[in-house]
């Protein structure tokens, strides 16, 4: 564990949980005041650097931590995905959706990342390096067993289908979107979609009757 | 097939989970001002090298070079700083504009304050860098009553901006001193990283090559990801 994710822990955890959940609430309000099918820049407007890091902030950082970017790793890919932004962004022509366009450079980086690495998966601490957001230890626990879950779950999809639901179920991307990101036609994205969400599907199914049997 | 109402909800505890915190978001907007502000700097130097083996005409353009980055970062991290509060350095800054290309190269003439504290990040503020003159000035008042207001700024950002500061000024030994403060007082900080780049290119000024690869060596097993990995590679630790 680095320094920076010592302070970070060590901050949060003197803080309340609600104070936490506030803040998680508060970092990005704009994205989700776009709703699921925003992200599309006007045409005829540059954004501006201020406003991408507000507004997309919480939706790179989850893109990277669910592409299986751990926490000691998580800062260094996150900033470098913005200091992309920042040299690229008076490039942006709003041929895509701004979602779509940062998707794609996180996508870039955290690729250069496991190359790196090794196709190793990057960071080696479990993300979650703070109580979770949440008004009691059930609910945090909640949380946490949710991203384990999750994680499990994606581990068994293939990457194509760990991406295509990732962006679509988490993100809120459309398929066109997806479609445009991984350079591949809508057909196919639905495809890996519908094969990714049975997996998904059978695995919490399997998960809820594994745990009724031990309830029982 | 769709996904039943267990499936959402697993969803959506798990991306609430892994949403970050205004404290994550503030920390990365830390980190990203100062590590463009080092990589800009250590791009410049290096346009610096290039630019005496060159023509004269070469030369200007890496200027232009040069100062089209400052005001990039000016654009980009004049906004982080005015959200951030580090207002009354940064007010301070960005008093004057942007140096013009100038024949010679120097380093950037902008480098940002970031913000410091995660506490004191306001929310809402417009970027004004590139905004017109009458805009700028209003963001440059609001700003200077905002520091006026009060808000005490974290004296860890202020020493490691002074340090940056010192560096870009040409006077790499006091940057040196500076961030050896920095590092004695704040031995575990979230800027470690940036503080001990900027040493390792203030080392490389003083001519210090063998304690410049020292550092640098173990700056880099320290840090394999960090974006500013391209800048310390390319100093003269490690050539």
């Amino acid at each position: 564990m680095n320094v920076l994710e010592e302070s970070s822990r060590g901050g949060a955890n003197c803080e309340p949980l609600a104070a936490v959940a506030r803040e998680r609430r508060a970092a990005q309000p704009a994205e989700d005041a776009e709703g699921p099918a925003g992200g599309a820049a006007p045409r005829d407007a540059q954004p501006e650097f201020r406003e991408v890091y507000d507004r997309y902030f919480a939706f790179v950082w989850r893109c990277a931590a669910n592409r299986g970017v751990r926490a000691p790793a998580l800062d260094d890919v996150v900033q470098e995905v913005f200091i992309v932004v920042h040299r690229k962004l008076p490039e942006f022509e709003g041929r895509s959706s701004l979602r779509t366009w940062l998707a794609a450079i996180v996508r870039r980086v955290v690729a250069d990342y496991l190359h790196k690495r090794g196709n190793q998966p990057v960071g080696d601490e479990p993300l979650e390096r703070e109580p979770a957001a949440g008004s009691s230890p059930a609910e945090q626990l909640e949380r946490k067993a949710a991203v384990a879950l999750l994680d499990a779950l994606l581990a068994k999809m293939s990457e194509e289908q760990r991406e295509v639901f990732v962006l679509h179920e988490i993100e809120h991307l459309s398929g066109p979107e997806i479609a445009e990101l991984t350079a591949t036609n809508e057909n196919t994205v639905w495809t890996r979609l519908r094969a990714a969400r049975r997996t998904f599907q059978e695995g919490v199914t399997r998960q809820q009757a594994r745990r009724t049997r031990e309830q029982s | 097939m769709d996904l039943d109402a267990d499936c959402r909800r697993i969803l959506s505890l798990a991306r609430d989970a892994r949403t970050p915190t205004l404290q994550d978001k503030a920390r990365i907007e830390r980190r990203m001002a100062v590590a463009i502000g080092l990589s800009a700097a250590a791009v410049t130097t290096a346009g610096a090298a290039s630019a005496t083996a060159a023509s004269a005409t070469a030369a200007s353009s890496g200027a232009a070079k040069a100062a089209g980055s400052a005001l990039a970062l000016k654009w980009a991290l004049g906004g982080c700083a005015l959200l951030a509060a580090a207002v009354a350095s940064y007010a301070a800054l960005s008093s004057s504009e942007p140096a013009p290309p100038r024949a010679h190269v120097a380093r950037p003439a902008v480098i940002p304050v970031p913000s410091p504290s995660a506490d004191a990040v306001p929310h809402g503020l417009p970027a004004p860098a590139l905004a017109p003159a009458p805009a700028r000035a209003h963001a440059h008042a609001h700003t200077r009553a905002r520091a006026a207001a009060g808000g005490a700024l974290s004296t860890e950002l202020v020493l490691l901006h002074a340090a940056q500061a010192a560096w870009r000024a040409g006077d790499p030994e006091r940057a040196l001193t500076l961030s050896a403060q920095h590092r004695r007082r704040y031995p575990r900080s979230a800027l470690g990283l940036e503080r001990d780049a900027l040493r390792v290119l203030a080392l490389c000024d003083l001519k210090r090559s063998e304690e410049a690869e020292r550092l640098g060596r173990a700056w880099l097993a320290r840090a394999p990801s960090s974006p500013l990995r391209t800048s310390i590679e390319r100093s003269c630790a490690m050539q």
